[in-house]
């Protein structure tokens, strides 16, 4: 599974940290095959339709991410 | 660690906005349309309707500019606009609940849900102490007068039926600061408010609300007046978990700041002047770098008044340094440093949360900046300033012969440490007080989880060191 947290100041001011800690703490090194990038901004935060934070799982884009809808979308991958 | 929540989030929206209309010099005309963009036509509306929600964004955009709202109710927006911009303010506290959106939550303690079935053995009535519990239209009825808040009806109801109700910023205050007036509205008693902050987060409301110099200090930065940015500790990571000093030090250059300061060598400053005076007293020394923690002790237990330590924290010292031609902004993570900033030589004070709303503003990635210099370093052990026991590391590292001295720390003011204090005073000689839990990096207004920053904040110092 690829995963990819959007951090840029948008995101990041948003929540995106939680998301990211969240990440490394149960995530990272429980035998699942999760690949995880960092990006900056990817350009969705200003857009009408969509709302930070921003993260993208296999290609799919998930807006206004908390930790609780994180977790979902990783048990459900 | 407590995650954020929408309360901040839609806190941190206003910010922003009003940051880039005030960088781009539009804010006069486009103030009114703020209310609009944080709950447009087709969202799902927190109370009764999106009117409602707008209004109450408008009462919050007026204390951020420290001005009453009730005053400007039926003032226009750019009259108002033009009463901030002439330096008008209504000194307004720096913490205060805005009674349109607070709930009004329940003040009982103990209710009787529908799960109620009416048993047959009631033994929430038996159990009772105070027999203050009857049957009524199938019911079980707790006379609220009477109740004396035991519990026991909560323990003894076999369906769960019976909750006990807490006003979430009663619980979340730790000093019992909290009140509330006859209509059911909560107010702060500044008597015993010690600004920990904890009541921002606390009302699921988002009900308590702070003034802020960001608008402020934007007008100075684009009037091109010197500016000064002076960097608490914890600011490591605050931004982009990907960047520290270096890079902000660009990012604030870019927004205008003349010269950017790390407070890390004001403090190691206070960590010297702090081992000496242990050294030199015989009693008990309690650190005094936290407001908060100050301010508990002088409100809270006065009794200690007389050990909190004289020396000044780093924010003074860097204050009491303070160059004729320069206007000093505090950049921090807490509420109480805008009180401390009222008694020091300093002129703003910026929380990392009003800062991070500035740099989206401009559209300012701080990991993707240059790295460039900062115009005054800081020491390792001023660093160590950021965390829970790292002030208590400073100081040791400056005493002749630390193992000659009992240490203790308070990490985190909560209800019970009113009656621990005493105890841990006297089996000590210095205790490093925090309000906050972890210390600086978990403070009200800190963007970056402190799980991170705590780990960044360790890389950093080890580098430096
Ligand atoms: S900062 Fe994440 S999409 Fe722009």
């Amino acid at each position: 599974m690829k995963i990819r947290i959007c951090l840029g100041t948008c995101c990041h001011l948003m929540g995106g940290s939680d998301l990211y800690s969240y990440f490394e703490e149960h995530c990272e090194k429980n035998g699942r095959d999760f690949e995880l990038e960092t990006p900056s901004c990817l350009d969705y935060c200003n857009r009408a339709d969509y709302e930070a934070p921003i993260v993208e799982v296999d290609g799919e884009i998930y807006d206004r991410v908390t930790v609780e809808k994180f977790k979902k979308i990783l048990e459900q991958g | 660690m407590a995650y954020i929540t929408e309360i901040e989030i839609i806190k941190r929206k206003i910010l922003t906005l009003l940051s880039k209309k005030m960088f781009e010099g539009t804010l006069r005309e486009e103030i009114r349309d703020i209310s609009e963009k944080i709950s447009p036509d087709r969202a799902q509306p927190f109370r009764c309707c999106v009117y409602h929600d707008r209004e109450i964004t408008n009462d919050r955009i007026k204390i951020v500019l420290n001005l009453d709202h009730k005053k400007y109710k039926n003032v226009s927006w750019a009259e108002t606009y033009d009463d901030f911009f002439e330096g008008q303010t209504d000194n307004l506290p720096i913490l205060s609940v805005l009674e349109e959106a607070c709930n009004g939550c329940p003040q009982q303690r103990y209710y009787v849900t529908e799960a109620c079935q009416h048993c047959l053995a009631h033994p929430c009535a038996l159990n009772c102490p105070k027999d203050v519990i009857t049957i009524e239209n199938g019911r079980a009825k707790i006379d609220q007068d009477e109740c004396i808040e035991c519990g026991l009806c909560v323990k003894n109801c076999p369906f769960n039926a019976i909750i006990q109700v807490n006003r979430p910023c009663e619980n979340a205050c730790p000093v019992d600061a909290i009140q509330t007036d006859e209509q059911g509205i909560a107010r702060i008693d500044y008597d015993r408010c010690i600004l920990c902050g904890r009541c921002l987060t606390g009302c699921p409301f988002g009900a308590v609300v702070e003034r802020s110099d960001m608008l402020k200090v934007i007008r100075e930065l684009t009037e091109g007046k010197k500016l000064t940015a002076l960097l608490a500790p914890s600011i490591v990571a605050q931004f982009s978990v990907k960047a520290t000093v270096p890079e902000l030090t660009t990012a604030l250059k870019q927004i205008g700041f003349d010269k950017v300061y790390e407070l890390a060598s004001y403090a190691a400053i206070t960590a010297e002047q702090e081992a000496r005076e242990l050294e030199g007293k015989k009693g008990k020394l309690l650190s005094s770098c936290c407001p908060s923690w100050v301010y508990y002790i002088e409100k809270i237990l006065p009794d200690f008044r007389e050990n909190i330590s004289l020396t000044p924290s780093p924010m003074k010292v860097a204050g009491a340094d303070k160059k004729s031609d320069e206007l000093l902004v505090f950049i921090g993570p807490c509420i109480s440093k805008k009180q401390e900033a009222e008694e020091s030589n300093i002129d703003y004070v910026l929380t990392y949360e009003e800062l991070a709303s500035m740099l989206a503003a401009r559209d300012i990635d701080v990991s993707l900046c240059e790295e460039t210099v900062p115009d005054m370093a800081g020491d390792y052990r001023g660093w160590l300033f950021a965390k829970s026991g790292g002030l208590t590391e400073a100081v040791q590292n400056f005493l002749a012969a630390p193992e000659e001295f009992d240490v203790d720390k308070v990490d985190g003011i909560d209800s019970g440490l009113e009656r621990r204090l005493g105890k841990l005073v006297n089996d000590v000689d210095f205790i490093e007080g925090m309000a906050c839990e972890n210390g600086c990096i978990g403070g009200p207004c800190t963007v970056t989880n402190p799980r991170i920053t705590k780990k960044k904040l360790a890389d950093f110092i080890e580098k430096i060191r």
